[in-house]
């Protein structure tokens, strides 16, 4: 089974440009839904894909952060 | 146990590229069923912080949860603080988690988590918890 995390973490540098500050929901190596509002997101992603594990990746807005 | 994360590649405006700690964790809905989330880990932090949103996919009443002052960079904010459980390779750990009313990067703090692994940085390459 392919992994949400490194599809997430290998299309981080285009996800930015297209979904900056937002959720998206990943299964496998698909985005389901995205949007600001994570419950939403998920919500929609798990009405498509209820026996699924949904992968919930915050992309991060494009400045540096010091946390 | 031994659980690596490759370092996330970022282009940022501020700084150019920059290689993040992204790690995802497991957590459960309000239904019972597992999602995974992605965190930030941050040794800096006290305490692992959610969203608000978060709780409420996880049906935990937010502001329920015992009110702390915390704080950051840019100044202080009230979390409620919450323990959940929480899910690293799927081996779970009851963990006090803050949670924001307002939008904040996920991160996993050090609180109830570190002191389960010795986790190693290995140049920008990969992160690994490790028993």
């Amino acid at each position: 089974m392919k992994d949400a995390l490194e599809y997430f973490r290998a299309n981080l540098v285009n996800m930015i440009a297209k979904y900056e500050g937002e959720y998206v929901a990943i299964i496998e190596d698909k985005i389901i839904a995205h949007g600001k509002d994570v419950k939403k997101v998920y919500q929609e992603a798990k009405d498509k894909f209820p026996k699924k594990i949904v992968f919930l990746g915050q992309v991060p807005r494009k400045e540096a952060l010091i946390l | 146990m031994r659980k690596c994360f490759k370092f996330a590649k970022e282009n940022s405006s501020s700084l150019g590229i920059v290689y993040r700690l992204i790690a995802k964790v497991g957590l459960k809905d309000v239904n019972g069923d597992m999602f995974e989330l992605s965190l930030l880990v941050d040794s800096g932090a006290d305490i692992t912080i959610l969203s608000k949103r978060i709780g409420d996919i996880m049906g935990v009443n937010v502001e329920e949860g015992e009110a702390k002052v915390f704080r950051g960079i840019v100044g202080e904010m009230i979390a409620y603080v919450h323990k959940i459980p929480l899910f690293i390779n799927g081996r779970e750990f009851e963990t006090r988690v803050a949670f924001a009313l307002s939008e904040v990067p996920n991160l996993l703090g050090r609180l109830d988590i570190f002191k389960n692994f010795e986790i190693s940085f290995r140049k920008e390459e990969d992160f690994c918890f490790s028993d």
